[in-house]
C-alpha cells in the first residue's frame, strides 16, 4: 500500500468515488522526455542509464504515476496505491513527446473499501503503444 | 521456448530522503507523506515514506540487467504493494523463474528481508 494522493491541502473539490464514471476517458497528457528527465532519472538509478537515444524502460511506471496525478486531479487526502499492472511494449527515445491517457476502467466497492481501477496508455510521438498500465487504488472519500 | 536465467540479478537502492525528493522531481508527486517529514510524522504511517513506484522500478531494472533490453517488450508486471519503505531503507528487487518457465515471481524486500513489493512478470516470447 502506497499513499498516492495530497493529504494537504485539496486545492478545489476533490473528486470523489461517486464522480469516476466507468468507461471515461479522464484526460491526457503529453510529457516529453527531455535530457533533464533523463538526467534526472540516471541520478537516482545511475546503472539504468540511457542506450542508443533511447530513454530507460523502467521510466515507463513513472511516466504512467505523473499522468494520473496530473489527470486525476485535485485528490481528497488518504488514497492508497494498492495494485500495479504494467505492460511495457517500447519505450520512448530522448527528444519524444509521449502521450499518456488516463481512463477509469471500473470501480466498486468492496467491503469498507472503494475500490477504483484507472488505466493508462502511453503512445509515442507517432501514436506507437508503448506501455499500458492498471493502477488499482483504495479511494478514501 | 523461452530461455531465461533462473535468478533475476539483485538491484537495490538506499532510500535516502534525497533520493525520495529527487523522484518528487521527476513524477511531480510532492505528496507531503512523501517529502514533509514534520507532516508525515503526524499522519497514521507515522513518517515518511517513499513512492511505491520508486521502489517498484527496481523490479524493471532487475530485470532487463538479467535478461536484456530485448526481451521487455510484451513483459507484463503485476504487483501488490505490501508495506511501506521508509527514509534510510535500503531495498532490493530480484525474482526467480517459475518452473513452467516463461515468467518470474518477483519482489522488493527491504534491509529486515520484508518483502514490501511482490508479484509476478511474465515474458513473451518473440
Amino acid at each position: 500500500m502506497d499513499a498516492t494522493s495530497g493529504e494537504a491541502a485539496v486545492t478545489g473539490e476533490a473528486i470523489h468515488f461517486a464522480d469516476f464514471v466507468v468507461g471515461k476517458v479522464m484526460g491526457q497528457v503529453e510529457t516529453p522526455i527531455s535530457d533533464e528527465k533523463v538526467k534526472a532519472w540516471t541520478e537516482l538509478y545511475p546503472w539504468d542509464a540511457e542506450k542508443g537515444g533511447e530513454a530507460p524502460w523502467s521510466m515507463a511506471t513513472a511516466l504512467m504515476m505523473e499522468a494520473y496525478l496530473k489527470v486525476v486531479a485535485p485528490r481528497p487526502p488518504g488514497n492508497l496505491h494498492v495494485n500495479q499492472v504494467m505492460r511495457i511494449e517500447d519505450t520512448a527515445m530522448i527528444g519524444e513527446a509521449v502521450t499518456i491517457e488516463i481512463m477509469c476502467l471500473a470501480k466498486h466497492v468492496k467491503g469498507v473499501r472503494r475500490v477504483v481501477e484507472l488505466q493508462a496508455t502511453g503512445l509515442g510521438a507517432d501514436r506507437r503503444r508503448l506501455f499500458d498500465g492498471l493502477i488499482t487504488l483504495y479511494w478514501a472519500a | 521456448m523461452l530461455h531465461l536465467v533462473p535468478t533475476l540479478a539483485e538491484v537495490s537502492l538506499s532510500v535516502t530522503q534525497e533520493a525520495i525528493t529527487r523522484y518528487a522531481a521527476v513524477t511531480g508527486d510532492y505528496n507531503p507523506i512523501h517529502v514533509d517529514p514534520v507532516f508525515a510524522a503526524g499522519t497514521e504511517m507515522g513518517g515518511v515514506i517513499a513512492h511505491g513506484t520508486l521502489s517498484l522500478n527496481l523490479i524493471w531494472q532487475s530485470l532487463e540487467a538479467s535478461i536484456g533490453r530485448d526481451r521487455l517488450p510484451g513483459a507484463e508486471l503485476d504487483i501488490r504493494f505490501r508495506r511501506p519503505v521508509r527514509v534510510d531503507d535500503l531495498i532490493s528487487a530480484g525474482g526467480i523463474l517459475e518452473e513452467e518457465g516463461g515468467a518470474y515471481q518477483v519482489w522488493v524486500r527491504n534491509q529486515d528481508d520484508v518483502v514490501v513489493i511482490e508479484g509476478r512478470v511474465a515474458l513473451t516470447a518473440r
